[in-house]
């Protein structure tokens, strides 16, 4: 099969092209079985490639599980089968989208995936139904317009969001963004964030009071602080950090009120560090940091990574960004303008301005909400978004973490023509950030973790609530549901003012899907605020839920008490006593058939196709990544020797031998260094003189092999002595593995 | 040419049948194993996301997709995996998978009566921009592949080719008999 990399080859970023080339070769590497599936599971999750509901060869059809008889027997990790559909996640860092990466977005989804395009509530984009074998290509054309899926799953740090208003927010203390970015680019493939026992999420706000940013829900969040000395702006970070959602919300606690920017990123791999070294590994379900911060304390936290601090090794990269912030900022593409009382409007304009539109902090210009229903948009709607934004806005596009996009900088006076172009391409919804605008996470379509159809009763909800959004009282207009197809939160429901998450319970001997009822989180100030929850109630009843609810707090509320206050106050008890009913009482299977199904989905509820999620990944350490990098290098050794490149060929091997070297050295310090003369050293001071690599019977013979070819320098370049010395190094690298295997035992 | 992911379109003429209406009946079709050349895996809803896949059954081989496109109910085939043979007879394979669901869809219960596709077109589309990019060239290069399976279907060399799709579009082409049966 033909391939992009050459096409593409020269508008790839050197060092993304070799990481994706290397991908490949480990997918080639795993389909003949010399990479182990663990591995390769966490090393594609590290890539974005994530597995998908019914990648395990079964699924249940209503009546009886069914299996999936792919065509090839191979699994890409455990209970994933090799050729079965996954889903690739793309990271967008800070939501900071271009016009030309969304064609490209578009033609990968309608080439590879099912044309459509998913934000996530991570400012992610994500495209179901891929295929494994597709991955690198596609890897490619998104790297071609300077996207990348590096880090976009796994034991990693995840993509890095931020308010998507940043920059033009009139409430923000200053424009995060070049921050963010700086951060971004500093942490992607880290040295310190490779050995995570679980993943880590980090988030950018402007100001305190709104939520854009999100911050007290993440394991470490830089809310923007400015203060004035001696008549001067200094701009520093508040610095949360250990806050999480999950099955149980954590708040993320204070690290410190005023960090200044030279800090940011030494402090950042500071936490890397101290979370890589003390976080928990084996009990995958308390290895977030915020378990981390919970266990030692703020205070021995922050002092641990203050101490870590003082020993880390100087790195320009922590300050040179600060030297082009003052040139940092966008440019408007058209003069500011204002919207003339004169100008006929289209129909349905002033719903929509009353909704979408923002005024920016720049007088004349405005921030456009383009809502999309579920976060979904097809591959001609962003083809044309894109040449929307060209048009008004140049450049300047984000996505936010309620699956919606925001155009910036829009010429008020355009805001007319604008919407008439965006009902065109049907992206003209209105309802943005009100309770007709419900995020949900994938849920049940899928997710591996689903229980309950998020995205269906999402859809549900939406339709019913933009029908009556025109009579709607105002205080449950500006409200916000939140939807997750399980208890993980994907969907963010602890900091709704509605929130759901899928369960099921059995009643009359069936399994019905549930949603347990969270009411009162808080979205503004960060999300600072988690809710309460209520009680689990059957899916088809959840729209009649909202409706109590809301009717409820319209007529009993006090004048000007907002929601999460309301339900403070009237308490869980008389909240439950509203939706009681709705708990009980189910028909019988026979009387109502549709009771017992999901939304969206005419098959009877059944558990049985909940799968292994891969959010937590696998535990791999980052001497077992090495090893297999070391794998990996002895192949294409062999590769090179095939096509008689001989001198490429026994590089490859001897480095491999060093890699593998390395990889044992780091079990016991982390720091590494890269020269091999010192590596070899190490290696022998180590493991050769205290006899930790010798094996039983062959004792230190395998590292002789590295140790002649480091002494020696490279083969003679012939067939012979470089196949030789191949071999010797893939008994090196067995003898690696076993080392390891003791080492970790003992 | 190396083309192998290709999709092929039929439009329906039935203003009665809506793309939701497909989500059970898909459904059924994994149940009861109706497609015996394709795994297929589930089912998906889009309905909520205009000019979208619709409804979609997603099988490993290729996916099958009911649309509305410009106001009219459409079936897609986008074929996915590897196919065997030259060019003509990989879209002859492709088709033939999209015809054998069109009259599947047709003798539904549910739908007879009110579901019938239109025969007399159909478009093809290159879904590669690597291997056939929307040029006029690579037009050129499809057309004797095209003209082959047009004469074969219609049982006649009496039809159009045209392409007009738009510059960032992939390249599509509208095959359509003269003759109207």
């Amino acid at each position: 099969m033909s391939s992009w990399k050459k096409q593409l080859a020269s508008q790839i970023p050197a060092d993304w092209g070799k990481e994706i080339d290397i991908f490949e070769t480990q997918i080639e590497l795993r389909k003949i079985g010399k990479l182990d599936e663990k591995i390769f599971a966490e090393t594609r999750l590290r890539r974005g490639v994530y597995g998908q509901r019914y990648d395990n060869g079964q699924r249940h059809d209503g009546v009886q599980t069914q299996k999936l008889s792919y065509p090839s027997g191979l699994l890409k990790g455990p209970e994933t089968v090799w050729d079965a559909p996954g889903m690739l996640r793309i990271k967008i860092p800070f939501g900071g989208v271009t016009p030309d990466q969304l064609d490209v977005l578009a033609e990968v989804a309608e080439e590879y995936s099912n044309g459509i395009l998913h934000v996530t509530t991570r400012q992610d984009f994500q495209y179901h139904y891929i295929h494994i074998e597709d991955t690198p290509d596609i890897m490619r054309r998104l790297a071609a317009v300077g996207i990348t899926t590096r880090e976009a799953c796994g034991n990693s740090v995840r993509n890095l969001t931020a308010c998507p208003k940043a920059g033009v927010c009139s409430g923000e203390d200053f424009d995060v963004t070049p921050y963010a970015r700086a951060l971004t680019d500093f942490l992607l493939g880290h040295p310190d964030c490779q050995d995570f026992g679980r993943k880590v999420k980090i988030a950018f706000s402007g100001c305190q009071g709104e939520a854009c940013g999100l911050v007290m829900m993440h394991d470490m969040g830089a809310l923007a602080v400015k203060k004035t000395r001696r008549g001067r702006d200094i701009h520093g970070f508040a610095l949360y950090v250990g806050g999480g959602l999950g099955t149980v919300p954590y708040q993320a606690k204070l690290f410190d009120a005023f960090l200044p920017p030279e800090e940011l990123l030494p402090i950042a791999q500071s936490i890397a560090r101290v979370f890589g070294r003390l976080g928990e590994k084996k009990n995958r379900a308390q290895a977030r940091l915020k378990f981390l911060v919970a266990k030692l304390g703020i205070e021995e936290f922050r002092r641990l990574v203050w101490e870590e601090r003082q020993v880390l090794p100087e790195d320009d990269r922590w300050t040179s960004y600060l030297e082009q912030l003052p040139a940092y900022g966008e440019k408007p593409l058209k003069p500011p303008s204002t919207l003339s009382g004169e100008k006929i409007l289209p129909e349905g304009f002033a719903e929509w301005q009353r909704s979408n539109v923002k005024a920016q902090k720049q007088p004349g210009y405005a921030i456009v909400t383009v809502a999309l229903p579920l976060g979904d948009l097809s591959s001609d709607q962003t083809r044309k978004l894109a040449d929307v934004v060209r048009l008004y806005v140049g450049d300047s596009i984000r996505t936010t973490v309620e699956q919606n996009f925001v155009l910036r900088w829009v010429s008020e006076a355009d805001l007319p023509d604008l919407y008439a172009d965006l009902l065109e391409i049907g992206l003209a919804d209105t309802g943005a950030n009100t309770i007709v605008d419900v995020t949900a996470c994938p849920g049940t379509d899928t997710c591996k973790l689903g229980i309950s159809a998020s995205r269906g009763l999402a859809e549900e909800l939406r339709t019913r609530l933009a029908a009556k959004s025109y009579e709607m009282d105002e205080a449950v207009r500006n409200l916000r549901i939140k939807v997750s197809g399980c208890f993980n939160s994907c969907g963010q429901h602890h900091v709704a003012d509605i929130g759901f998450f899928g369960n099921s319970r059995t009643l009359n001997g069936y399994k019905v899907p549930h949603f347990q009822v969270i009411l009162g989180g808080q979205w503004a100030e960060n999300a600072g605020a988690f809710g309460m929850t209520i009680g689990a109630v059957p899916s088809k009843r959840i729209p009649e839920v909202v409706d109590r609810i809301t009717d409820h707090f319209v007529h009993s509320r006090k004048q000007g008490e907002n929601f999460c206050d309301f339900i403070a106050r009237i308490g869980k008890k008389e909240l439950r006593s509203l939706i009681e009913n709705l708990m009980k009482n189910a028909p019988s299977f026979e009387e109502n058939p549709d009771f017992y199904r999901d939304w969206g989905d005419p098959r009877e509820f059944t558990m049985l196709d909940r799968g292994i999620g891969e959010c937590a990944g696998e535990v791999i350490s980052a001497s077992q990544f090495d090893l297999a990098d070391a794998e990996r290098e002895v192949f294409e050794a062999q590769l090179e020797l095939e096509k008689k490149n001989y001198a490429q060929a026994d590089e490859l091997a001897y480095r491999s031998m060093v890699g593998a070297s390395r990889a044992l050295i780091k079990q016991q310090y982390h720091d590494v260094p890269e020269r091999a003369e010192i590596i070899v050293e190490e290696f022998t001071l180590r493991f050769l003189d205290t006899e930790l690599f010798y094996d039983k019977y062959a004792r230190g013979k395998f590292a002789r092999y590295l140790l002649q070819r480091h002494q020696q320098g490279p083969v003679h370049a012939d067939a012979d002595s470089v196949h030789q010395l191949i071999d010797q190094a893939q008994l090196f690298i067995d003898a690696a593995h076993a080392c390891y295997a003791r080492c970790a035992v003992e | 040419m190396e083309l192998q992911r290709l999709s092929i379109k039929l439009f329906s003429e039935s203003t009665n049948v809506k793309p939701p209406e497909f989500v059970p009946v898909f459904h059924a079709w994994i149940r009861n194993q109706k497609l015996k050349d394709h795994l297929m895996i589930d089912v998906s809803d889009y309905n909520h996301v205009p000019d979208g896949p619709g409804t979609l059954l997603v099988t490993h081989e290729g996916n099958f997709s009911l649309a509305l496109a410009e106001g009219k109910l459409s079936l897609l085939y986008q074929r996915k995996r590897f196919l065997e043979g030259t060019l003509t007879e990989r879209l002859n394979t492709a088709f033939k998978a999209l015809l054998n669901a069109s009259e599947l869809l047709e003798q539904e219960p549910d739908f007879r009566n009110r579901l019938s596709f239109d025969r007399n077109s159909f478009w093809v589309i290159s879904n590669d921009r690597l291997n056939l990019p929307n040029t006029d060239q690579s037009f050129e290069e499809l057309r004797p592949a095209l003209s082959e399976l047009a004469t074969e279907f219609f049982g006649h060399d009496h039809f159009s080719l045209n392409c007009n799709s738009g510059e960032k579009e992939r390249l599509s082409v509208m095959v359509e008999s003269s003759v109207l049966n």
